[in-house]
């Protein structure tokens, strides 16, 4: 019944070392150094990192941003799986719901140590302001959260653990603990095409309103952008089936050789190609309209001062514009391509440069700021340079990303049910 | 009535009426005995039950020293019930707080000085520069004097300058010995410390100091404010030099491997 | 539960239904009224009372001629509100016309009509009350920080730091009014919102009376700044309004509507501390 797993050995010499341990172990200290940056900053406050009133929002924003987008193709691959009904997507379709379930518990995580009361973190369930494009983000993601906890539990049950374990014997309740876990499981598999209506309504919302978080902000010019949450949707898509593509390639055809079919992943590829060039395409027009069409003068003392101290303008046309165009070009050529190497390393690009784009997002407004002076508007460039903390909780999420995903892509059986 | 208990009534009558005058009289007493000098006392008393914090400033005030008590400026302007409820102690303008006492009638003449100033004529009144409940000068915590408050770019050239070497503050020049309130540097200001009278009249004649003493943008004209180089924007997110390295090894690690390294994986691997 | 609905409920027992089912639903009832006992009763008080407006609506009018530059303003708020050098609510900056004169600008928070930082914030902490005050629930912030992202005026602090013993200000330019705030939640100006609530209780008129007045306005020794209803056509600010020949508001092409007005620079003005 179970899926055969190749476990990749190292090969040093002539001995033949599975490396799974040394990884897990390196993972482990990873979260150990982070949960000393977690403890500091709960106990210290905010105080500890390198934010500031001038620059509110930093790295840990840009990872939220960016693990949100990561998680991208679990609303895509629900509606092709359960609404398309392609059943040849449905095993990489467990891996994007992995991939979902990783990514928003990876934001919420991060998100709690960026209040400044984590306690209140509750608040916006209880205390509505639905006025507030962070208020429906948290919503949304509290509850797609949930959906994603209900697609992820039928592939949890499969693990053999739910169906025949030692512990059976000694124990009878664990029995009847685990066969009315798998109960629940089935009947929300069997609810899988109303959770993924309801994900997509859901993600659209929030990957959209993510956007609107920073295109409402009228002040700060580089910001107040009507197609940002188009172009957050679009780059969620973009980024996150490429990272389906990339880990779809190790899973199943590294580590458990003859699950999917090489042509399904060529389409995963193709697929993110296709939104990658959409996007750009619109980026391309979304910068017309700002810098080309149109003049705001705000916007373009605001980019002068952003290109004064960072490669802002070069690292849109290398990095949004000229890659993605080329790796675009190459995913959506995948099925005359036939070669995985030259793909996976052309969804790498994809995958950066939605992060480079909410990355960013986030900074371009904060640090180069509009001030307001009447008479002469001028740009305050403000600075940011994140403490040690934040980088022992950025270590501490994203160790907890690979650690989860490393343990579920080696025991969850992920090989869909038809196939069996 | 029994003759004995008639006398028990008419004797509790007597002691009864005896206790109520006593307490009556001594508490009369006691109101009356309290001398002008102590009514300060008692006044702070009870309005230190509230407002600890400005009767502590209070206490080490030359207001303190001449017994100018609370009431002395804060009045009872609505004396109808009971304070805070209704009744209320209210500062009223100046000409009827620090004018009855500092004014033109007094020795000090205060008033009159202040009224001819540049002070009051931008606005300013006694508040301005003294704190009312130590009558000390409101130095902000950025200020070196009271003065820096408003005049920082005066008091920027004034720690320049040869009489700020020799020890001389605002005052010395702008007011003298006399504390004039009206700030006026008088002819005799200068020569007050310059004896050399020849020297004194030279510059008298000339009348370069004074002028610029008297009018500080011409002395901000006489001494060029420091010229800071323009220096390039320091703002920007600074990432330490390992993160680059890691971004670097990464996306270099992947193109290696796509260039040299092996197809990954087979689409269809025969179980071992 | 009110009233009425026990003496249904009762009434229904009557009617037939059983023990077990009353218990059931008061059991539910209690639960629910232990939810809303859950919610600071604040919150409700100014969801009730935001539906309709005051019959003050306070405002304030900065006279850039006359200010000097002296940040009295500065310290009064923070010897007031107890603030740390770094947390100030109200700063003075020099500014440069178009001629390239200098000038002082002070700015207080704006208490925007359209207030970005309250159409931001996700859990409604802060609010505008009747009288267009922009005030803070402590109790609600969970110190997300958009509210600061989105005010284009920098007129929000964070508070990184457990808060300060006394200002360095104080008891020079006043004395701490109000309760301190907690670590992890965001301030801002309030108007001196509570002299003016406990002005008007004792009858005193905030703009007209120093005690119901912002700290701000009273400790200006030039008399900048003016305060008072913009709704009551006699107050100081609104004589002051229509005795000004132009007026501007800060940012106004962002449609904040903000509360302050400025007079602008004049350049015939003379100001001898104006370029300092």
């Amino acid at each position: 019944m179970q899926t055969t797993i190749h476990r990749p050995k190292l090969q040093i010499g002539k001995h033949n070392v599975d490396i799974f341990p040394y990884w897990v172990g390196l993972l482990v200290a990873g979260l150990l150094f982070g949960l000393v940056g977690a403890f500091t900053v709960l106990r210290d406050g905010l105080q500890v990192t390198g934010l500031s009133n001038r620059v509110p929002w930093g790295l840990w924003i840009s990872i939220d941003l960016s693990s949100i987008a990561m998680g991208g193709s679990a609303f895509v691959f629900g509606v092709i799986v359960y609404l398309l009904r392609l059943k040849r997507f449905e095993t990489i379709g467990k891996l994007a719901v992995l991939l979902g379930f990783l990514g928003y518990s990876t934001a919420g995580m991060v998100l709690l140590f960026d209040l400044g009361q984590p306690l209140r973190f509750w608040h916006p369930v209880v205390f509505w302001q639905p006025h507030s494009l962070l208020w429906e983000v948290t919503m949304c993601v509290v509850l797609y959260l949930t959906v994603l906890v209900a697609e992820m539990a039928p592939i949890i049950v499969e693990h053999p653990f739910f169906t025949d374990h030692p512990l059976y014997k000694k124990f009878p309740v664990v029995k009847k603990a685990a066969s009315a876990a798998r109960t629940i499981a089935h009947w929300l598999h069997k609810a899988g095409p109303a959770l993924a209506i309801i994900g997509l309504t859901l993600s659209l919302l929030h990957q959209a309103s993510l956007g609107a978080t920073y295109s409402v902000i009228s002040g700060r010019g580089v910001w107040f952008n009507q197609s940002a949450p188009v172009q957050f949707v679009l780059s969620a898509m973009s980024g996150g089936t490429a990272l389906l593509f990339f880990l779809g390639v190790i899973v199943f055809r590294v580590m458990r050789p003859g699950t999917v079919e090489d042509s399904a992943l060529y389409d995963v590829a193709r697929l993110s190609g296709g939104v990658t060039l959409l996007l750009t395409y619109l980026r391309l027009w979304d910068w017309a309209v700002t810098n080309y069409y149109s003049f705001d003068r705000n916007i373009s003392l605001q980019t002068e001062a952003l290109n004064a101290v960072a490669p802002y303008s070069l690292s849109f046309w290398i990095g949004q514009a000229l890659l993605p165009i080329i790796a675009g070009s190459v995913l959506l050529a995948a099925k005359s391509i036939k070669n995985f190497r030259y793909l996976m390393a052309f969804a790498v690009i994809p995958i950066f440069a939605a992060i480079l784009m909410r990355w960013n997002y986030n900074f371009s407004g904060l640090i180069a700021a509009p001030t307001y002076a009447p008479f002469t508007p001028t740009i305050i460039v403000n600075s940011y340079a994140p403490t040690w903390v934040e980088f022992s909780v950025a270590a501490l999420v994203i160790s907890y990303w690979l650690l989860m995903f490393s343990l579920a892509i080696r025991y969850l059986p992920l090989k869909a049910e038809n196939e069996r | 009535m029994k003759p004995t208990k008639s006398l028990f009534f008419i004797a509790g009558a007597l002691t009864l009426f005896a206790v109520f005058a006593a307490l009556v009289l001594m508490s009369a007493q006691t109101v009356s005995a309290i001398a002008p000098a102590e009514a300060a006392q008692q006044d702070l008393k009870d309005c230190l039950r509230c407002h600890e914090q400005p009767a502590a400033l209070w206490e080490s005030s030359p207001h303190r020293e001449h017994n100018v008590s609370c009431t002395v400026c804060h009045k009872l302007a609505d004396s109808a019930g009971t304070h805070p409820e209704t009744a209320k102690y209210t500062v009223e303008s100046e000409e009827t707080t620090c004018l009855v006492c500092h004014g033109s009638a007094s020795k000090e003449n205060v008033a009159s000085e202040m009224a001819a100033s540049q002070h009051a004529a931008v606005g300013l009144n006694c508040v301005s520069c003294h704190e009312q409940h130590s009558q000390g000068l409101k130095v902000a915590s950025e200020a070196r004097t009271v003065c820096e408050n408003c005049h920082k770019a005066e008091m920027r050239n004034m720690v320049e300058s040869t009489h700020f070497a020799a020890g001389l503050s605002c005052v010395n020049c702008h007011m003298g010995d006399g504390k004039d309130h009206s700030m006026n540097i008088s002819a005799s200001t200068c020569s007050n410390c310059h004896t050399d009278l020849h020297q004194a009249r030279e510059m008298l004649d000339a009348g370069v100091e004074v002028n610029a003493m008297a009018n500080p943008k011409a002395l901000v004209t006489q001494v060029p404010a420091e010229q800071t180089p323009p220096t390039a924007p320091q703002g920007g997110v600074h990432l330490p030099a390992w993160v680059y390295a890691l971004a670097g090894v990464i996306i270099g690690g992947v193109a290696a491997w796509a260039v040299f390294g092996r197809e990954p994986g087979s689409a269809n691997r025969k179980k071992p | 539960m009110t009233e009425h609905e026990s003496k249904q409920v009762n009434a229904e027992e009557n009617a037939g239904t059983t023990r077990r089912d009353f218990l059931k639903l008061a059991g539910a009832m209690v639960a629910a009224a232990g939810v809303t006992q859950f919610i600071p009763s604040a919150k409700i008080a100014a969801r009730a009372a935001s539906e309709e407006e005051s019959k003050h609506q306070w405002g304030m009018l900065i006279d850039i001629n006359r200010c000097i530059g002296c940040q009295y303003c500065t310290f009064a708020c923070d010897a007031v509100n107890n603030l740390a050098e770094d947390m100030r609510y109200c700063v003075v900056t020099t500014e440069t016309t178009q001629s390239g004169d200098e000038f002082f600008l002070s700015r207080p928070c704006m208490h925007c009509e359209e207030a970005p930082c309250v159409h931001v914030c996700p859990v409604g902490a802060t609010y505008k009350r009747p009288d267009g005050i922009v005030a803070m629930n402590y109790d609600l912030c969970i110190g997300c920080r958009y509210c600061q992202i989105a005010c284009p005026y920098e007129a929000r602090v964070f508070n990184w730091k457990k808060p300060i013993k006394l200002s360095p200000q104080s008891p020079t330019f006043g004395y701490p009014e109000v309760p301190n705030r907690p670590r992890g939640v965001v301030e801002k100006c309030t108007f001196c919102s509570h002299r003016i609530d406990a002005g008007l209780e004792r009858g005193l008129m905030p703009g007209v009376d120093s005690q119901a007045t912002p700290a701000c306005v009273v400790a200006c020794p030039t008399s900048a700044r003016v305060f008072g209803d913009l709704n009551d056509s006699e107050s100081p600010i609104s004589e002051a309004l229509a005795n000004a020949k132009v007026t501007l508001r800060l940012r106004e092409e962002l449609s904040t509507k903000p509360r302050v007005y400025y007079i602008p620079p004049d350049p015939k003005a003379e100001n001898p501390f104006q370029g300092s």
